[in-house]
């Protein structure tokens, strides 16, 4: 399956995928509400760049006990009418890229606006193995 | 007509114009040409009202080349 | 919406923070940012007040578009009277830190009055804390945010270092370690309320009316217009491209301004740059990232910027760059504006030079150099005296005429002789010598405009002012070269309500005007509105600007001009009518 990949060589930090993410998905602009989790900062060792994005590795699919997210055709589904707000997918998520919102979560459709912002191509829909 | 030898240097984005960062030798076919003229070789538009220096001094659009010379065209900036 | 509406005041003396409405009628007249802090300021501080008193107040304005998607609107704007000038002050400073202030749900914070003892200011949450700060009291800018960062999860800072905290008038404020509020000492301001940081986590978001055609219409825009080949150099070269510019014009200050190219200009070029550059990096919601952390073996920064590259190399006759860097981080670490402590060590080896004092710093001795930032910020040997500035050093000990300065604030890194606007540009900026108010060079030296003649001059000064006070308001960074009717189309989208070009050019000419009030207010005319007798009276020794100086009628010419086109009187005072016209 293609899922969004991240490449941290490329990546200048400036957060224009979390804004993406969030304008387009949660209708307002707010990092925190993103479906990525990418991060540039200066720590002691130097500039440290990392970033998460959701792989379709579907450990959320599995674990939801209400059915409430399936994946159909390379695509997260979340279905907030069958979602209890347990929190398990959240807490599986290998990625940690599910955000919770004040009811159900937001999990990546990969719906790829967040790679249609990168400036510089560090997000990028390519083929995952999982 | 003889052959023009220029060593240029592409600074910024205009470097996509060229053969990438860095100096490099380009050639024309004839015996003198302005820096316009060379521009327009070059494929950078006017529109872009790129800086040029010849031999480390700016210099005009109407400028004539003779070959031999070093030259960077740099693109126009704002803020400092 | 765009705006949160709201402001957060905070006294220090009291440890009262209380949250108000944002002065909408203010928002509309200068919108954010520059503007909007002078506003602010104008209205609450008290003639004559020490800028180091309880009484001043440091402001932290957003803009009407922080926290949006728009491109490079990352910055904040950090205002207070300040003390290497006497003048408002305002600074602008990049990061993160402006955009987690809007989503923590203001607008802009004033801070009053001063902390009994050394505190940081944390904002999350809707919750306003007052910390012990003691134990980072003393230590380094970095130190101190590298330890709030390991601490304090999510949160933005702003920081001061040794230099702020004693009051030294070249302190900057930095956050993300490299990115700096640099000039006129704002940072002492903040060392002077014992105030060592503030911190801000948001947690919340910024909506604009119909999100999706807003992004659509940005995005679109980012494509073709920020990232356009007009702006593109910022990405691939940034600043220092600026250096093989001015060398090539005869406008890099070398040697404390005594010439205007630099033998070893290459080796601080922005292709040696290059050859260190270990990554790029971004202010927040910006493409273009300018910022180039740069690692040698000895040292690592993110910059240097083309400021430092030229007052901290060339101007101090170091064509060494690794000296250069290390330089730069020491100035970053301990506090220092670079522009003003470069130009203070040259001014330090011109004096060795000329035989007026010898501080035992030559130009080009790297070891004395690098001893600088430190003496400085914590005003300890040479540095007592070094920390007073050229214009104070000059006044203790002589050497006036090649104190490059003006008001007190010392000259960026464009020499006026080869491209006299900047010399108006500098004489009639808000805040002392600063290239960031109007930047003619771009049209004179590396333009098409005649860098040698007063005609023009006079006019293009003014429209960049003007120009770039609304742009600072709007909080469009320098680095975008985006155009009046595109900063209104993207205005008027975010705030829902219609916003002309034509109201953006006299909302810059109503704030610069605001600005000029607020001096006029501290006693400033005329009289201050000069040069160092250096440029007019000195001829240029060698490069394409060789035998060139301003001359002082010339000078006297443009600046007459100037208030004349400003609707000012001829003693450079802003006249009633155009107090009324301007609705100040």
């Amino acid at each position: 399956m293609k899922a969004l990949t991240f490449h941290p060589d490329k990546c200048i930090g400036c957060k224009l995928c979390h804004l993406a993410c969030s304008g387009h998905n949660e209708g307002q602009f707010n990092p925190r509400l993103a479906r990525l989790q990418v991060t540039s900062c200066y720590t002691r060792d130097g500039l440290a760049v990392s970033g998460r994005t959701c792989n379709l590795d579907l450990a959320c699919v599995r674990a939801c006990p209400a059915g409430a997210i399936a994946e159909k055709k390379g695509r997260l589904k979340f279905n907030l009418e069958a979602c209890t707000d347990c929190g398990l997918c959240v807490s599986v998520c290998p990625n940690q890229v599910i955000v919770e919102k004040d009811r159900g979560v937001g999990v990546c459709v990969q719906c790829r606006t967040c790679a249609g912002w990168c400036p510089t191509e560090a997000l990028t829909f390519e083929e995952v193995s999982n | 007509m003889g052959t023009l030898k220029i060593a240029l240097r592409l600074q910024g984005p205009f470097a996509k114009y060229g053969r990438g960062t860095g100096v490099f030798e380009w050639e024309m076919a004839a015996d003198r040409c302005t820096v316009e003229e060379l521009l327009a070789q070059i494929g950078i538009p006017a529109t872009a009202k790129a800086f040029v220096s010849v031999d480390g001094i700016k210099r005009d659009p109407d400028y004539i080349l003779q070959g031999g010379e070093r030259i960077v065209v740099f693109p126009p900036v704002t803020g400092g | 919406m765009a705006y949160t509406g709201r402001i957060l005041r905070v006294n220090l003396s009291s440890g009262k923070a209380q949250s108000e409405p944002l002065n909408e009628k203010w928002a509309r007249e200068y919108l954010g940012g520059k503007g909007l802090a002078i506003k602010y300021l104008y209205e609450e501080l008290k003639p004559g007040l020490d800028p180091l008193s309880a009484a001043n107040k440091l402001v932290l304005m957003t803009g009407p578009l922080t926290g949006t998607i728009v491109p490079a609107t990352g910055k904040l704007s950090v205002a207070a009277k300040s003390p290497a000038t006497g003048t408002i002050l305002d600074c602008s400073i990049g990061g993160h830190f402006a955009f987690e202030l809007k989503y923590a749900g203001y607008d802009a914070v004033i801070i009053e009055g001063k902390a009994k003892q050394p505190v940081i200011l944390s904002i999350a949450g809707g919750k306003v804390r007052l910390q012990d700060a003691v134990a980072c009291w003393g230590r380094g800018a970095h130190e101190t945010e590298l330890a709030l960062q390991e601490a304090m999860d999510g949160f933005k800072f702003l920081v001061i270092g040794q230099a702020g905290e004693h009051l030294v008038p070249m302190a900057c404020i930095s956050s993300e370690l490299y990115r700096q509020a640099g000039r006129g000492g704002i940072g002492a301001v903040m060392g002077s309320k014992n105030l060592k940081a503030v911190a801000v986590k948001g947690g919340g978001g910024v909506v604009v009316p119909d999100i999706r055609t807003f992004m659509a219409a940005i995005n679109k825009l980012r494509r073709e217009n920020t990232m356009s080949d007009a702006n593109m150099w910022v990405y691939t070269d940034g600043t220092p491209m600026i250096v093989e510019l001015t060398q090539t014009t005869g406008t890099l200050p070398t040697r404390n301004f005594q010439q205007a190219v630099f033998e070893d200009w290459e080796k601080i070029g922005s292709e040696a740059l290059k050859k260190v550059r270990a990554a790029k990096k971004a202010c927040f919601a910006c493409p273009l990232a300018c910022g180039n952390y740069s690692r040698t073996g000895r040292a690592a920064v993110e910059g240097p910027e083309y400021e430092t590259l030229a007052l901290c190399g060339a101007n101090c006759g170091i064509g060494d760059l690794e000296a250069v860097i290390e330089f730069n981080r020491l100035c970053d670490d301990c506090g220092l504006d670079t522009i003003s402590a470069g130009n203070t060590a040259a001014f330090a080896m011109e004096m060795a030079e000329k035989g007026i004092y010898d501080f035992g710093l030559r130009f080009g001795d790297v070891a004395g150099y690098l001893k600088v930032p430190a003496l400085i910020a914590r005003r300890e040997g040479i540095g007592a005296d070094l920390a007073l500035g050229v214009r104070a050093l000059a006044e203790k000990y002589g050497g006036k005429e090649f104190a490059m300065q003006v008001k007190g604030l010392e000259f960026p890194g464009y020499e006026p002789r080869g491209s006299w606007g900047m010399g108006l540009a500098y004489a009639t900026a808000d805040r002392g010598a600063c290239h960031m108010r109007a930047w003619p060079i771009a049209v004179e030296a590396f333009g098409e405009m005649d860098p040698f003649t007063a005609e023009g001059k006079a006019g293009l000064v003014k429209e960049m002012q003007d120009d770039n006070a609304a742009k600072f308001s709007a909080i469009f960074c320098d680095f975008w070269a985006v155009d009046g009717e595109t900063q209104a189309r993207i205005l008027s989208a975010a705030l829902g309500r219609e916003v002309t070009a034509a109201e953006l050019k006299k909302i810059g000419e109503r704030i610069y005007n605001l600005a000029r009030l607020f001096n006029q207010r501290e006693g400033f005319g005329i009289k201050d509105d000069t040069l160092p007798a250096r440029i007019f009276n000195e001829k240029l020794p060698g490069g394409p600007s060789e035998g060139r100086l301003l001359p002082r009628e010339e000078f006297v010419k443009i600046l007459a001009e100037y208030y004349t086109l400003r609707g000012w009187d001829e003693g450079g005072r802003v006249t009633g009518a155009k107090i009324k016209e301007l609705g100040l």
